[in-house]
């Protein structure tokens, strides 16, 4: 294990909850960790093992449709929990798919179905950003919602870093009030003596901004022209 | 002219595009938006980025990494497997049979509340006296209060078990039987023996409780009194400050200070042992029942209670009580029913308060003792807690908890750690099957199923404090 996996590990493991000496962690408990997400393989696709085909699906799809879920409308908060609902039922009735090659069209169906439920019930628990949008979204055809991922994701990710470290430090302030602290355009606004209509507005051209540095950068599914 | 046209709309559709994306289109707009998305494929294409990037900026949040995500999915795959092809049918159908019976419950328990407000209401209204010191008396944890008719004069000789007495004025006393306590007036009663804990807002200050030995008039806001069957007393402050007065001499005592006064007229100074005061502080505190391994936590100050660490409880700690909130209160939940923990990190309703509405708050905190322990190891929790005021809401999440801070805590402590600020709440699911809470149909009790690691998970319930 190199350094940096050895650092990466450490700042891993301190999120995760009221860690007071990060420095007690074993790296053992790092390498099983890595080998518990070994990536998917023929052989294990092939095995008709359930629960083996199931958990190389999940750690083969589970990015890209939770990006697919996101593009239905879905608000943020709750996208991981519709991701989740369609992998439960998904091995529920995992008998049912044909071919585990054809996994993730069949997932995009339950997706795509569960999300159709959140715009037809009345919840107390409001899960699309707009019900009127994406009842149109969900009209649209998958390859227009959503690009396949291609390439590395490390690469993405150290695309995405550079391409924020691009932007400036009021514009980089205002990202991580709205996605890593969760505050309202209103509750930026208030504290940058700007009119939440503006932060929108500026969050928006800043989305725009790095999409562009991504698709320069190779990240393909950010390219313009679906 | 063209490009002009194109730039505008392109900039309306910014606009429309950062409303959607905050959940607040008009619907005007919505119909404005939608008709911009169906004749313009490039306005759907930058729809498309605009979502996946926000999604992507969103999952950099250390709550929705793709480690998290899967150990979530696999967690709860893990757990379903193990249950019988019949298990979870049943437990939906139990779940809808409870529910219908709790509903007819409520329904005749409301029925029965209206009428007895409605005969207490017409009381008062020919009584102006009486309103001018009414006692809402709760008698023995875990029972439904009501509203006592109380003369001046009344005696009160309770048993076992802890009694709660409201004053008009807002002075709040727990009394822990076996006791003997008359009501004076509306700011004083005499207290034979027995323990209690009183709580003055500043409407009550001057609030007095007359022992044989002496008399220990508020100043500040919380103290306890365990008068003795021989006629001495002890008095703790356990905040604020207090006046003792035994016609001999008066001594101001500041929190953290105890004294006993003697039949003989005389005051001495002896330790603090505020464990004294644990159940009728509880009960003043509005806590009327506990269940399971949900608990009261023990007297102390704000800061001592924040710093509480135990592996086998969940603590239901007081927070600021008696206010009205000058800002508006974001809250995670306001309805009834039971709530699965899951992501929604971001508040998704505001609390709807009547003007001058005074509220307060508790923290049901797991809080670990100890250091690192194997990250797997996760236990479950279960149990509830009934307050003597409906819940109005409930806080679960990271941020909101964080951000509810400054409102709601007394204590300067939980700010000082960062990784408890990331990590504090419900959203983080582990391997284990979900965190669920449950908000009563009456809205006073919530039960929690919690499973806790070594993070701190949190829960902060507002109730109403009229």
């Amino acid at each position: 294990m190199t350094q940096n996996s050895a650092d990466a590990f450490h700042t891993r493991f301190s999120k995760i909850g009221k860690i007071k000496r990060v420095d007690e962690v074993t790296l053992e408990g790092f390498v099983k960790f890595l080998d518990d997400s070994s990536i998917i393989t023929t052989e294990t696709m092939n095995s008709g093992d359930k629960e083996k085909q199931f958990e190389a699906v999940v750690r083969e799809s589970h990015s890209s449709l939770r990006f697919f879920i996101r593009s239905l409308g879905v608000d943020d908060a709750w996208v991981d929990d519709l991701a989740q609902e369609t992998f439960l039922l998904a091995y529920r009735k995992w008998e049912h798919l044909d071919d585990p090659a054809n996994a993730m069209f069949w997932l995009r169906s339950i997706a795509r179905n569960l999300v159709r439920n959140e715009v037809s019930k009345t919840s107390r628990r409001r899960r699309l950003l707009d019900e009127k949008i994406t009842d149109y979204l969900l009209t649209l055809p998958d390859e227009e919602l959503v690009l396949e991922q291609t390439g590395d994701n490390e690469l993405r990710l150290a695309a995405l870093r550079d391409c924020i470290g691009q932007l400036s430090g009021r514009i980089r302030g205002m990202l991580d009030a709205r996605y890593q602290e969760d505050q309202s355009a209103a509750a930026i606004g208030q504290r940058l003596s700007m009119q939440p209509s503006a932060v929108r507005k500026a969050l928006f051209m800043a989305r725009k901004k790095l999409a562009e540095c991504l698709g320069t950068h190779g990240v393909t599914e950010f390219n313009h022209g679906a | 002219m063209k490009t002009n046209e194109s730039d505008e709309e392109s900039t309306r559709f910014g606009d429309l595009c950062g409303g959607f994306l905050d959940g607040i289109l008009e619907p005007a707009e919505q119909d404005e938006f939608l008709e911009l998305l169906r004749e313009d494929a490039g306005m759907r294409n930058e729809l498309r980025r605009q979502l996946l990037l926000s999604g992507v900026l969103s999952r950099r949040s250390p709550v929705r990494e793709d480690a998290m995500f899967l150990r979530t999915v696999f967690g709860h795959v893990a757990a379903m497997r193990d249950e019988s092809p019949e298990e979870f049918p049943n437990k939906v159908i139990s779940r809808l049979w409870a529910l219908r019976v709790r509903r007819v419950l409520a329904l005749a328990a409301s029925v029965v509340l209206m009428v007895g407000i409605a005969a207490l209401w017409l009381h008062f209204k020919s009584s102006p006296e009486m309103n001018a010191m009414s006692v809402a008396v709760f008698e023995a944890p875990g029972e439904a209060g009501r509203a006592r008719e109380v003369q001046v004069g009344e005696r009160f000789q309770l048993g076992e078990g802890v009694s709660k007495f409201e004053f008009t004025n807002g002075a709040v006393l727990g009394v822990e039987g076996p006791a003997d306590l008359t009501i004076r007036s509306a700011d004083e009663v005499f207290l034979a023996y027995g323990r209690l804990n009183a709580w003055c807002p500043e409407e009550a200050h001057g609030f007095r409780v007359a022992t044989s030995s002496a008399r220990v008039i508020d100043l500040g806001t919380s103290f306890g009194v365990d008068a003795r069957t021989d006629g001495s007393a002890d008095v703790m402050v356990l905040d604020g400050l207090v006046k003792l007065d035994n016609n001999r001499e008066q001594r101001s005592l500041t929190r953290g200070v105890a004294m006993r006064a003697e039949v003989d007229g005389e005051l001495k100074e002896m330790a603090m042992e505020a464990g004294r005061f644990d159940k009728s502080w509880s009960v003043a505190l509005g806590i009327r029942a506990t269940t399971g391994q949900v608990v009261s936590v023990p007297v102390g100050t704000p800061e001592s209670l924040a710093a509480y660490e135990d592996d086998n409880r969940i603590f239901v700690i007081p927070e600021r009580r008696d206010f009205t909130p000058e800002t508006p209160v974001e809250v995670n939940v306001v309805d009834t029913g039971t709530y699965r923990a899951f992501a929604g990190n971001r508040p998704r309703a505001t609390l709807a308060l009547e003007s001058g509405q005074r509220i307060r708050s508790y923290l049901l905190r797991y809080n670990p003792v100890g250091t690192n322990r194997e990250w797997r190891e996760f236990r479950e929790f279960t149990g509830s807690v009934t307050f003597d005021r409906p819940v109005l809401g409930l806080i679960g999440a990271t941020m909101p908890l964080n951000r509810s801070d400054a409102m709601f805590s007394l204590s300067q402590i939980l700010e000082q750690d960062d990784n408890y600020r990331k990590m504090r709440g419900l959203e983080i699911t582990l391997p284990h099957p979900p965190d669920e809470f449950t908000l009563s149909d009456d809205r006073l009790t919530l039960t929690v199923r919690l499973f806790a690691g070594e993070s701190v998970d949190e829960i902060r319930v507002i109730t109403s404090d009229d």
